[in-house]
């Protein structure tokens, strides 16, 4: 403090020009300018038309600098909307989370707008502010021109003009000369601030301190996130974080079965979701016993009760008990011969519904059917039938391997007795079961049944497949693998 | 440069008024209105859809024109609520235009006619029969019904009239008697016409664009009409101001500055019409039920689809880029394209906006659409001849003239 004590005259800054009227200062402006000088400047009660023109002060860059702004905005939403929502790859850095919303894809843009919009609006703003602050040199706490006695009359009744001593080509006495031309009121020196400038030495401790005090939130925040606290936690945004509502797979003490989550009503059918009864079923509709629940009852009370009346030995029954009689129900209708002496067993059980012989028509047959088909007899068919369809599937082979007693074989599926089968009957197996092969009406699609059927009908033809069922070119193919 | 104390001096002569050029306007423009009328009508019977095609193509011109007319009453009644002094030059230009509408209300007789007489060519709620059977229709005609339509039709044409009157009347008064308590007049009136202008738009639009499609509504649709007339009524602006100096007319008070101001307002409409557009579209995209889908799934599909990019990028996306700098809003020769563009646009938006219902599958352009164009437009400048008289096409006493002569934009 002692140093700044003993005084030295204060160091000129410029000159400060003051006004009667606009129109002196607009001449007195242009005056300077020509005179080359750029470090001027004018303040004014009011805008001035004319005045950046009269100081030859260059078009603003601000316009620009907010359409860069927009741009990047607008971009960087459209990025990160894309990125969040319509990247995936899995177990990388840079992968989003594709999440579907309203069934709509995932990079729909619609939707994207909005949020594009706004960051495009958002940035530009902070581009004008910020760029305009930062263009201004803002924020200055103090300026040297606040100290001159008149110059509080800018923002009332006069006209000032400023010229910097720092511009190069500022010469003191000669430009001072120059504009006593235009007859001003006065022209004075800014002078620089002849104060002390040296902080005042307790600032340092309540620096000190204010640091100290700022540590206090990171260590309430580390100290947090290391103990357990018995109160939950604080949500001060609630959003729609709790709400009356039960979420999926929650319980709920108003309906009877516990679930929050409603199963379908009985008998109802979802828009868009609607296929023919033969579709569903594999029986044709309007033929005799073609309910799907009469063809439950069909197919489970033999499976228990009659095991003789079915086709394919039951459970824990001497097969040749059930051989005799297993040929007939496959062969009554779609065969069409139908054995002259029906025996008494296939007399009493009630009729075989009348099934599809043919694929149903709103189904595609094609290669890709079949592949799914494959690929789907591979995943829920397979493990018991084996891939090849003999009954000798991973799980069968196992099960013998340990003796298990109540183990049948599963059906070899290139049995005559399957193969005769009509493609309805072998979708109503998948999808109500047979004996210990359970109902897979859950697991699999009618869709993907269907496909299985196609493949297990493919596979079945493989075995006594001939030459000629075979396409010409696979055929030299297989020929010239021959010689 | 505002220190030289710009002298603009405006003399009651002939170089604001129409002279000589006024009555080739409306010979010209009367000529081809009932040239191209007769030639529509005239197809119109012959295609033997009952007029139908007829009367889609009427309607789409007829809005068009309508719309600029109503953009021009909205535009007076804001610069008076809001004291505006920049637009004194140009409010004489506008204030014709505005007076349009009474012409206009007699071009929507044969409209009112129809529905009177029981017709469903254009509007499907006036069909009994259908009504009968839709739950939807029955519920809504207590509104959609033929008298109703008329009663409403008449007071819009009544409110519009009277304003545009009202306008007018007071500001050719001025230019006798340089009251300048007449300007105080407008202003205290403008609060009730804007509030008025909005909901007479709002419910016309819906009434005659909207109920094409009766069973679709959109509580943006109003709004969306606003916009899209705002753009075609301040390009119409534009260009007749370009017009009329290439007339030697107005040569001295229309300066660049006015097509600036015009210009910035070209950008705001066009960025306001697509952000009324996306947020009419992006609910009914995201709501995706039928009833409120339907309208727009004929627009996206077959046709109609490129129609409506071209929407999104001839009236948003392009001009929004174009008109965004300052040296192209400074440019007469450049906006005057612009403006011509725009008009061509907003052409397509009524023509989007009606077309579709008559023919759902495929583009119905074609000559019954040019001959309603050159008819209802021939018609629309010879109105403006008509009604220019020899009255001055500025309001040169009005008591903001001076500072619309002498500002100049920042």
């Amino acid at each position: 403090m002692s140093k700044s004590t003993e005084k030295t005259s204060p160091k000129s800054l410029g000159l400060l020009v003051e006004f009667e009227d606009q129109h002196q200062l607009l001449k007195a402006c242009e005056a300077v300018r020509d005179a080359g000088l750029t470090k001027t400047d004018a303040h004014v009660p009011f805008p001035v038309h004319g005045i950046d023109e009269a100081l030859g002060i260059r078009k603003t860059m601000l316009p620009w600098l907010v359409l860069a702004m927009g741009l990047t905005g607008g971009i960087s939403g459209l990025a990160m909307q894309y990125y969040m929502n319509a990247t995936e790859q899995p177990g990388m850095l840079l992968s989003g989370y594709p999440y579907m919303i309203s069934g709509k894809p995932t990079f729909s843009l619609p939707a994207n707008i909005p949020v594009t919009f706004e960051l495009t609006i958002l940035l530009s703003a902070f581009g004008a502010f910020f760029g305009m602050i930062a263009l201004n040199k803002l924020p200055v706490f103090s300026n040297p021109l606040f100290r001159h006695k008149n110059f509080a009359r800018a923002t009332n009744d006069r006209f000032f003009l400023t010229v910097d001593a720092t511009d190069p080509k500022y010469k003191g006495q000669k430009h001072r000369e120059m504009l006593e031309k235009f007859s001003p009121v006065a022209i004075d020196e800014i002078e620089a601030d002849p104060s002390c400038d040296q902080i005042p030495k307790f600032m340092k401790y309540v620096v000190i301190v204010l640091l100290a005090a700022l540590t206090v939130p990171p260590m309430m925040v580390w100290n947090a996130r290391n103990t357990t606290s018995p109160h939950p936690r604080i949500h001060p945004i609630q959003d729609m974080d709790n709400q009356l509502k039960k979420k999926t797979q929650t319980t709920s003490p108003i309906f009877a079965d516990g679930r929050a989550m409603r199963p379908r009503v009985p008998g109802s059918v979802a828009r868009g979701e609607w296929q023919p009864l033969e579709f569903l079923t594999g029986v044709v509709p309007g033929g005799e016993a073609t309910s799907n629940v009469a063809l439950l009852q069909d197919e489970e009370k033999p499976a228990e009760d009659k095991p003789a009346a079915e086709d394919k030995p039951a459970e824990e029954k001497p097969a040749d008990e059930a051989k005799p009689a297993e040929e007939k129900p496959a062969d009554e209708k779609p065969a069409g011969d139908k054995p002259a002496a029906a025996d008494a067993a296939a007399e009493e059980k009630p009729p075989e519904p009348d099934w599809v012989t043919t694929f149903p028509e709103t189904l595609e047959i094609n290669a890709k059917l079949m592949e799914r088909g494959q690929q789907r007899y591979n995943i829920y068919c397979a493990v018991c039938h084996g891939v090849s369809g003999e009954g000798n599937g991973l799980v069968s082979l196992r099960a013998f391997e340990l003796q298990q007693p109540t183990w049948v074989q599963p059906t070899n599926l290139h049995d005559p007795n399957v193969t005769k089968q009509p493609v309805g009957r072998v979708f109503n197996t998948i999808t109500n079961g047979i004996r210990k092969m359970p109902s897979y009406e859950a697991q699999i699609t009618p869709e993907d049944r269907w496909a299985i059927v196609l493949y297990l009908k493919a596979l079945q033809k493989s075995r006594d497949a001939t030459i000629q069922d075979v396409p010409q070119i696979e055929a030299d193919a297989l020929k010239g693998q021959g010689n | 440069m505002g220190h030289h104390q710009k002298q603009i001096k405006v003399s009651n002569d002939e170089t604001i008024r129409l002279g000589d050029i006024r009555s080739v306007l409306m010979v010209g423009g009367y000529g081809a209105g009932l040239a191209g009328m007769l030639v529509a009508l005239v197809m119109g019977i012959m295609a033997g859809d009952r007029l139908r095609h007829f009367f889609f193509a009427y309607l789409t011109n007829y809005l068009f024109f309508l719309s600029i007319a109503l953009g021009a009453l909205g535009f007076i009644a804001l610069q008076h609520l809001t004291r505006a002094g920049w637009s004194a030059s140009v409010r004489r230009i506008t204030e014709i235009i505005a007076m349009t509408l009474a012409p206009m209300a007699l071009l929507f007789l044969p409209i009112l006619f129809s529905v009177l007489s029981g017709s469903h060519s254009l509007y499907e709620w006036n069909n009994s029969e259908l009504v009968a059977t839709n739950h939807v229709l029955a519920g809504k005609a207590p509104y959609l019904n033929s008298t109703f339509f008329a009663i409403r039709a008449v007071l819009y044409f009544a409110v519009w009239i009277a304003a545009a009157r009202f306008f007018f009347a007071k500001s050719t008064a001025q230019d006798e008697s340089g009251d300048p308590s007449l300007t105080l007049r407008m202003e205290s009136k403008s609060p009730l016409v804007v509030a008025a202008f909005a909901l007479t738009v709002t419910f016309a639009s819906i009434d005659w664009a909207m109920s094409l499609d009766p069973m679709w509504f959109s509580t943006m649709y109003g709004v969306y009409f606003f916009a899209g007339a705002m753009v075609a009524f301040f390009s119409f602006t534009l260009i007749c101001c370009s017009v009329l100096q290439s007339w030697g007319k107005l040569t001295e008070v229309i300066t660049v500055e006015r097509y600036h101001d015009l210009s910035k307002f070209i950008w705001g409409f066009t960025l306001f019409w697509g952000y009324i557009a996306f947020s009419q579209y992006l609910l009914y995209w995201y709501g995706n039920i039928p009833e409120e889908t339907g309208w727009y799934l004929v627009r996206q599909n077959d046709a109609w689809r490129n129609v409506s990019l071209l929407l999104l990028f001839g009236m948003f996306i392009i001009p929004f880029l174009g008109t965004m700098g300052r040296a192209v809003r400074r440019n007469r020769a450049l906006m005057v394209a612009w403006a011509i563009f725009l008009l061509v646009m907003h052409w397509v938006d009524i023509f989007w906006l009606v077309m579709p219902q008559y023919s759902p599958d495929k583009l119905p352009f074609g000559p019954m659409e040019i001959a309603c164009l050159i008819g209802l437009g021939g018609f629309f400048i010879g109105n403006l001849a008509w009604i220019a008289a020899e009255r001055p096409l500025l309001a040169f006493r009005d008591p903001r003239l001076t500072e619309s002569l002498t500002l100049e934009n920042m």
